[in-house]
């Protein structure tokens, strides 16, 4: 049977059975074994299903998902997204759009201690969203601000984006967490820029709201003080050399049970919600990696990504033509897709067409190097961010909408736009400048 | 159902500490390494294994409370035996891939005690950790097959367990998603 054909197939099975509500991991599990069935044999498909699971299961680097889950999930139980934001809130509050601007620095804060945008987005809200509605925001500035901040979570390390990328693309999860660190940083302003656009040229949108005097600065940074431990030690200990990224986040769990404990927060209930929502994102997260491991050596049989890349090049089109039509279709395709189905799902067909095109040499990277595959990681996630804002299956705009429930979906949609366009200057800059990305990771880890 | 659920309830917690001690572990294997230049021998074969137990301990209870990525392309049937059939579907799916796991899982046991495989630094046999992940396998399937027998008998399933009465913090989609 013709492998393309076969491949093709798989695909549309696999779009088939999405849109039937199967899981996006048993998706790529069924139709990964029913395809080496067909391509390969009845033992491959079975030893491949047992051999990858195992292999995942048992994967060293890959516990730095749980355990950076744990951290955020204890950082967020115990209110230091709480403080976080009241620490951004009483420097820059008291300007016009200031509780805007905190909202931002509080996602991109607790961005350190989560891997998670969906969670950034949910702690951050439920503080910021009323207090911007106490002081008269807009209901539009708030949304935005709040599910765009959120998307920080998966860019800044540590990010459960880069650790997916890194496991299906073999890169190291180190340097894709170094690499995020600057273009986070420039999101974070340009969201800032944003705010500050908007109020400038409607100031009733943001009004000031009451200003700390230094003592209550001081206070609200004091209590903000464990965070920036828990981020300094773990975080920084991976840039120092001074861990590898799962003993980092070894350390940052513990760190944060210890501060918990010290805020007396620790109780069963409190412990047994944590391990709880820790256990259902680890599986679900390992299961869709799985699901990728048993899809991977079926599409790779089916040789669809090599005559993909061969059709595509025999067109010749220019490397920067290719790169946008491929950054467009991640784009629309993460309007409808969730991003983590996105990237199991297209990477591996993608990438070795973006490999063997023009547009590594174009960019000054040998195709084959880790500064490619990393360049492109960070790329991906800053699209998987635009996804989770994106109608109609964006997850933060759901996030926002469970906290702001009388805010119409119609409303938070619209404040989104500008800092959904402000993403998109910064995808253009990321590839007009991908020093942006590796600068960190070179210097640091060489 | 409150049966199973429970016991999804009860295997997760334990997968929970089960972290909780890997955590530990890795953290005081770095505290030794620094300060006393004594890692923990063998640390990181505990880790690994110890995943091993993590997961599958937790993915019942991860399908029963629907914590796995589904994507809503298309708009529900809004028809009540259409919807059935499919969620029917989709467990016959799910019992299929399971069913093949547990099995060949229970049989790569076997091959991991034939062939001696172990880890590499305090030689934790394999089999011991392909029968757990073959008896989970086994009993998430258990788990798709009594909810295929409620769908047959026109009960509904609630994957609203455990989290329901927790903290409002809780039930959020912490980390899920993305």
């Amino acid at each position: 049977m013709d492998p393309i054909l076969v491949g093709i197939a798989g695909l549309i099975l696999i779009l088939v059975l999405m849109s039937q509500r199967v899981p996006v991991a048993i998706a790529m599990m069924i139709v990964g074994f029913v395809g080496l069935i067909i391509l390969n044999s009845w033992p491959a498909a079975l030893a491949t299903l047992v051999t990858e699971t195992w292999s995942t299961a048992i994967f060293y680097e890959l516990t730095v998902i749980p355990f950076f889950v744990l951290m955020g999930n204890v950082a967020s139980m115990c209110g230091m997204s709480r403080d976080l934001y009241n620490a951004a809130n009483a420097w820059v509050g008291w300007m016009r759009g200031g509780l805007a601007h905190g909202t931002v620095l509080g996602c991109t804060g607790f961005a350190a201690l989560s891997g998670s945008s969906v969670a950034s987005a949910l702690t951050i809200g439920r503080v910021a969203l009323p207090e911007m509605a106490r002081f008269g925001y807009d209901r539009k500035l708030a949304a935005g601000a709040v599910a765009a901040g959120g998307t920080l979570g998966i860019l800044i390390p540590p990010s459960t984006g880069f650790v997916i990328y890194a496991i299906l693309t073999e890169e190291s999860i180190g340097r894709l967490f170094l690499a995020g660190v600057l273009p986070g940083i420039m999101l974070a302003s340009m969201f800032l820029l944003t705010i500050f656009i908007q109020v400038m040229f409607k100031p009733s949108i943001g009004p000031a709201a009451r200003r700390y005097d230094w003592r209550e600065k001081r206070e609200a940074l004091g209590r903000g003080l464990s965070i920036i431990f828990i981020i300094v030690v773990s975080i920084g200990g991976i840039y120092g050399g001074v861990f590898t990224p799962v003993e980092a986040a070894a350390v940052g769990a513990v760190l944060a049970l210890f501060f918990a404990a010290h805020r007396r927060m620790i109780s069963s209930k409190m412990i047994g919600t944590v391990l709880l929502n820790t256990i259902s994102t680890t599986v679900m997260i390992y299961f869709i990696i799985i699901g990728a491991a048993i899809f991977s050596p079926f599409l790779a049989l089916t040789q669809i990504p090599e005559n993909l890349a061969s059709a595509l090049n025999a067109l010749e089109l220019g490397p920067i033509t290719l790169l946008v039509i491929v950054l467009f279709a991640f784009i629309v395709l993460g309007t409808f897709l969730d991003g983590f189905a996105m990237m199991v799902l297209i990477l591996p067909i993608v990438l070795p067409i973006i490999e063997q095109s023009q547009v590594p040499a174009y960019l000054d990277l040998r195709p084959d190097s880790s500064d490619f595959k990393v360049w492109f990681g960070v790329i991906m996630v800053v699209i998987l961010e635009m996804a989770l804002i994106s109608p109609p299956v964006g997850m933060n705009v759901f996030v926002v909408k469970g906290v702001a429930r009388d805010v119409p979906m119609r409303e938070i949609y619209i404040g989104i736009l500008p800092f959904w366009l402000a993403m998109m200057v910064c995808l253009a800059v990321l590839v007009a400048f991908p020093q942006i990305s590796l600068i960190l990771p070179n210097t640091m880890l060489g | 159902m409150r049966f199973i659920d429970t016991l999804c309830v009860g295997l997760a917690v334990i997968s929970g500490l089960v972290l909780i001690g890997l955590i530990g572990l890795t953290f005081f294997d770095v505290i030794l390494r620094y300060i006393f230049s004594a890692p923990i021998f063998g640390a990181r074969d505990v880790l690994e294994m110890g995943m091993v137990v993590v997961l599958s301990l937790g993915f019942p209870f991860t399908w029963r409370i629907g914590g796995h990525i589904v994507v809503d392309l298309l708009p529900d049937y809004g028809i009540r035996a259409l919807t059935t059939m499919r969620d029917l579907i989709v467990r016959l799916i799910g019992i299929g891939i399971f069913g093949l796991l547990s099995w060949r899982a229970w049989l790569r046991a076997d091959d991991a005690e034939l062939f001696n495989e172990k880890t590499n630094m305090i030689e934790l046999p394999f089999q011991t950790f392909f029968w757990i992940l073959a008896a989970a396998a086994l009993f998430q399937m258990i788990v798709l097959v009594v909810e295929c027998l409620r769908l047959a008998t026109g009960k509904p399933i609630d994957h609203n367990i455990a989290l329901s009465d927790m903290p409002e913090d809780a039930t959020s989609p912490n980390g899920r998603g993305h």
